[in-house]
């Protein structure tokens, strides 16, 4: 072999295993739960008022996704969603309908759970609704 | 007793049995899903009555029914019972 092939080798070596450095490796797929069921229930309150729960679980009943718990009031005959928390992005958030005139909703994570699994969250979503249900109407309705 | 009584009651209640519901999957499977739950409670006579009406009130608009009522028993704590109108 010639010098100059020899170094080109070397060089294209050191720049290769530089390249490997660099670049970082696989990370491991990870897959989520294969959902078995969704339970939906709704809850009527009153005339004017429902709750709704719809969540994912798997083959042993184990919650594995919150899809919805709402809030809804009744208003022309038509059921609004005041509140609503979901953990479709891995995580739960709230979703706060502006009001009724505005569709819009205000999406957040502040004051809401943020450690535990799906199961927590769902319990925790339907304690929050039921301990301040009544703030959240009152917020709406005023903004109507 | 006012809508108002009403509605924080019958929130207790659902809470509750969501509860239950989660802790008892078996529940679950004997229910329909994409029904509609009407809470009973075991003592208070005057939020059944006015449940009672829901409960008439969503048979006459053609929907599936939940009655789920309280009891008094620890080990059966809610008794679930489809209406199809």
């Amino acid at each position: 072999m010639r010098k100059s092939q020899k170094f080109k080798r070397q060089r294209l070596r050191r720049q290769y295993s530089r390249l490997i450095k660099i670049i970082p490796p696989l990370q491991p797929k990870i897959e989520k739960p294969k959902f078995f069921r969704i339970i939906s229930n709704s809850f009527l309150l009153s005339e004017n008022d429902r709750l709704t729960y719809i969540f994912q679980i798997d083959k042993k009943g184990k919650v594995i996704e919150v899809t919805n718990v709402s809030y809804d009031i009744l208003v022309e005959n038509i059921w609004i969603t005041v509140i609503r928390y979901d953990s479709e992005h891995g995580f739960l958030h709230r979703h706060s309908r502006i009001s009724l005139n505005k569709p819009k909703e205000i999406e957040t994570t502040i004051g809401v759970k943020k450690k535990g699994n799906p199961h927590t969250w769902l319990t925790w979503a339907i304690d929050d609704i039921k301990s301040k249900y009544l703030e959240y109407r009152k917020r709406f309705t005023k903004n109507y | 007793m006012t809508k108002k009584t009403q509605v924080a009651k019958n929130i207790q209640l659902s809470a509750k049995l969501t509860n239950y519901l989660l802790d008892n999957p078996d529940a679950v499977k004997s229910s329909s899903s994409d029904s509609s739950y009407v809470v009973f409670s075991a003592e208070d006579e005057n939020l059944n009555k006015m449940n009672s009406k829901l409960v008439n009130k969503l048979i006459k608009e053609g929907k599936t029914v939940i009655k789920a009522e309280e009891t008094k028993n620890n080990k059966k704590p809610w008794k679930i019972i489809p209406i199809t109108p």
